[in-house]
C-alpha cells in the first residue's frame, strides 16, 4: 500500500469517527427541537419535524412557566455572583502573591479546599446560617453562597497571574512613590483583562447553571431562579414533553446565542481555567 | 523589597477569607462536630452522641448502595468518556474540513444546563414514546424498544453515567487538545524519519506527553463525579428503588425531607474524607506515572 493510499484511508476514518462523534451530538437536540415544535395534544413523533408548527407552545411555556420573572431572577443573581466574585478574588490573589512574609501559602491552602470538598457537605449549616441573618429565600443570600463555594478556581488563577507578572515593573512605580493601592489600580489591574476575562465566563456560566443551590435556599415560587423554575414546571406538567422542552429550548437560547457569537471566547475560558487549575 | 505592606494585604485579603470562611468553610467543617450529635438541624444546638450516627451510616444498606454508585460513575466515566475525549482530540486536531464548527458542536452540551440536559435524556429514555424505543422499533430491534432504561434498577445508573459521558465528552476533548497542541512537531517529524508508523507515533509520543493533561482532566472528573448530585436529582432523584442514589441525594433527602440532618452531616464527612483521600492516591499515582515515561 503506497502512503498516499494510506494517508486517504486514514482521513476517511477520521471523518468517519467525527460523523459519529456529530451524530450522538446532534441527534439529542434535534429531538429536543422537534418535540417543542409538536402538537400539545397529539402524539410525539421524536424521529421527524412536525407538518405543522405549534409555536404556540413557546408562548404557552412563558405563561405556565413564569419564565420571564425567573429569566429577571437569573440575570440578577449571576450578575451580583460575578461582580463580587471577581473583585473579591482578584484582590485576594493579589494579597496572596505579595503576602509571603503573612502566612499566604497557609491561607492559600485553605482557599484550596473550595476546589475539592463538596459544597453540599455543609448544606443545613448554611441554611441555618442564613436564615439567622434573614438572608434565607433572597437572591442576595444564594449569591453568598455561590460567591463563597466558587471563588477557590478564580482566586488561583489570578494568583497564577500575579506570580507572571515581572515583579521588577511594580518595584519601579514603588521607587517611584506609588503606594500600594495605586500600583494596583494603575499597574496591575488594567493588565489582569485576560484572566479577567476567563473568570467572568466560568463564574457566570456556573451561577447561571447552577441547580443545587436555588432548590436549597430558595423556597417561594416568585424567588426562583431559571433552573429550578424549570424543574417546577415539569412537576405541575409531567407529561407535556412539548412544552416542556420549548421552555427547556427558551432556558438555553441566551447561553446559546452567546456560544455561536463568542465560541472561542468561552471555550478558551473554560478550558483555560481546567488547564491552569 | 516589599510591594505591600501588611495593612493592605489584609485590607486586600478580607472579603474573600470572610466570605470563604463563613459561608464556605464553617457550615463543612462544623459537620466534623455535628455528625457527632443527634443534631435536629432546626438550630445551631444539638446532643453529642459520639459514633452513634458512624456507626449507623456504616450498617445503611444505602450507604453501600452510594459508595457502589458514585465509583460505578467515577469509573465508567473516567475510561469510556476519557478515551473517546482521546481519540477524538486526536481526530479533530487535524487540518480537516469544518473541524472548528465540528469542535464547537461536540463542546456545546458541556455549557447547557444540567435540567434541561437532563429532561432532554428523560425522554430519550423514556418507555413508549421516547426517541430510543422509536428508533429501536422502527430499527425491528423489538428486544431494545422495550427496555426500560431508567427504570430498571440495573441499568439506570448506567444510563445516567452515559448522559454525563455525552454532556463532558467535548469538554475534555478541548483540555488534551490543548495538551496536544503544546507537543513539538519535530518530535513527530523525526519519528517519521526514523519510520514509525501512526500508531507507533500515538502510543510512543503522543499518550506519554499527553500524561500532564490526563492527570487534570481524570482528577477534576473523579472530583465532579465524587460529589454528583445533579444529573442524579434531574433525573432519577435516586430511584428506582433506590438504585440510583448518591451521597449528593441522600444528604439531601436525610437534611431536607427525612429531617435527619446529623445523620446526613455524619455521610457528608464520610463522603469529604473519601474525596480527600481519593485525590490524594490519584495525584500520587497520576505523578509517579509521568516521571516515569
Amino acid at each position: 500500500m503506497s502512503e498516499k493510499d494510506m494517508n486517504r484511508i486514514k482521513a476517511a476514518a477520521s471523518y468517519a469517527l467525527a460523523f459519529c462523534a456529530l451524530a450522538c451530538v446532534i441527534v439529542p437536540l434535534f429531538v429536543l427541537a422537534t418535540v417543542s415544535l409538536q402538537d400539545p395534544k397529539g402524539s410525539l413523533n421524536p424521529l421527524a419535524l412536525p407538518d405543522v408548527f405549534h409555536w404556540s407552545n413557546y408562548s404557552d411555556a412563558v405563561q405556565t412557566g413564569n419564565l420571564v420573572r425567573y429569566f429577571g431572577n437569573s440575570l440578577t443573581v449571576a450578575a451580583l455572583t460575578t461582580s463580587v466574585t471577581l473583585l473579591a478574588s482578584m484582590l485576594a490573589g493579589y494579597a496572596l502573591r505579595h503576602g509571603k512574609a503573612w502566612k499566604s501559602d497557609l491561607i492559600f491552602t485553605f482557599f484550596l479546599m473550595g476546589l475539592i470538598l463538596p459544597g453540599f457537605a455543609g448544606t443545613i449549616q448554611s441554611f441555618l446560617l442564613l436564615r439567622e441573618l434573614h438572608l434565607l429565600n433572597t437572591h442576595l443570600g444564594l449569591s453568598i453562597i455561590q460567591i463563597a463555594g466558587g471563588m477557590a478556581l478564580p482566586i488561583f488563577l489570578y494568583l497564577q497571574f500575579f506570580r507572571a507578572f515581572p515583579l521588577e515593573v511594580e518595584e519601579a512605580a514603588l521607587i517611584d512613590g506609588c503606594s500600594p493601592m495605586s500600583i494596583f489600580w494603575k499597574v496591575v489591574f488594567p493588565l489582569t483583562l485576560p484572566v479577567t476575562s476567563t473568570c467572568v465566563i466560568i463564574i457566570a456560566l456556573n451561577s447561571w447553571n447552577d441547580f443545587f443551590n436555588p432548590l436549597v435556599y430558595l423556597s417561594s415560587p416568585d424567588m426562583r431562579t431559571l433552573p429550578t423554575g424549570l424543574m417546577a414546571f415539569r412537576m405541575q406538567y409531567q407529561t407535556n414533553w412539548q412544552q416542556l422542552f420549548a421552555g427547556s429550548i427558551m432556558i438555553a437560547a441566551p447561553i446559546t446565542l452567546l456560544y455561536v457569537f463568542v465560541q472561542r471566547f468561552i471555550i478558551k475560558g473554560l478550558v483555560g481555567g481546567a488547564v491552569k487549575g | 523589597m516589599k510591594i505591600i505592606t501588611l495593612r493592605t494585604y489584609l485590607l486586600f485579603l478580607a472579603p474573600a477569607f470572610l466570605l470563604f470562611a463563613l459561608f464556605y468553610a464553617a457550615p463543612i467543617l462544623s459537620g466534623f462536630y455535628y455528625g457527632f450529635t443527634d443534631w435536629k438541624g432546626l438550630s445551631f444546638s444539638a446532643n453529642w452522641t459520639g459514633l452513634d450516627n458512624f456507626v449507623a451510616v456504616f450498617n445503611d444498606p444505602l450507604f453501600t448502595t452510594a459508595l457502589r454508585n458514585i465509583l460505578i460513575l467515577s469509573v465508567v466515566v473516567l475510561l469510556v468518556q476519557h478515551t473517546l475525549a482521546i481519540l477524538l482530540a486526536v481526530v479533530l486536531d487535524q487540518k480537516l474540513k469544518g473541524v472548528s464548527w465540528m469542535r464547537a458542536v461536540i463542546f456545546y452540551p458541556a455549557i447547557l444546563n444540567t435540567v434541561v440536559i437532563g429532561y432532554v435524556w428523560s425522554y430519550m429514555y423514556s418507555p413508549f414514546v421516547g426517541f430510543l424505543p422509536k428508533l429501536f422499533e422502527l430499527l425491528g430491534l423489538k428486544q431494545l424498544a422495550a427496555v426500560d432504561w431508567l427504570g430498571r434498577p440495573d441499568l439506570a445508573i448506567y444510563s445516567v453515567a452515559f448522559v454525563i459521558i455525552w454532556q463532558y465528552v467535548g469538554y475534555s476533548m478541548m483540555i488534551y487538545m490543548a495538551g496536544l497542541q503544546s507537543i513539538p512537531q519535530d518530535i513527530y517529524e523525526s519519528a517519521s524519519i526514523d519510520g514509525a508508523g501512526s500508531f507507533q507515533k500515538f502510543f510512543r509520543i503522543t499518550l506519554p506527553l499527553l500524561i500532564p493533561s490526563i492527570t487534570v482532566n481524570t482528577v477534576l472528573s473523579v472530583i465532579g463525579n465524587l460529589k454528583q448530585f445533579e444529573h442524579i436529582w434531574v433525573m432519577t432523584q435516586g430511584g428506582p428503588a433506590n438504585s440510583t442514589q448518591v451521597f449528593g441525594s441522600l444528604i439531601f433527602q436525610f437534611a431536607f425531607r427525612t429531617s435527619q440532618p446529623g445523620y446526613g452531616t455524619a455521610m457528608a464527612i464520610i463522603l469529604s474524607v473519601f474525596i480527600l483521600a481519593v485525590t490524594f492516591v490519584q495525584i500520587r499515582l497520576l505523578s509517579r506515572w509521568e516521571v516515569k515515561n
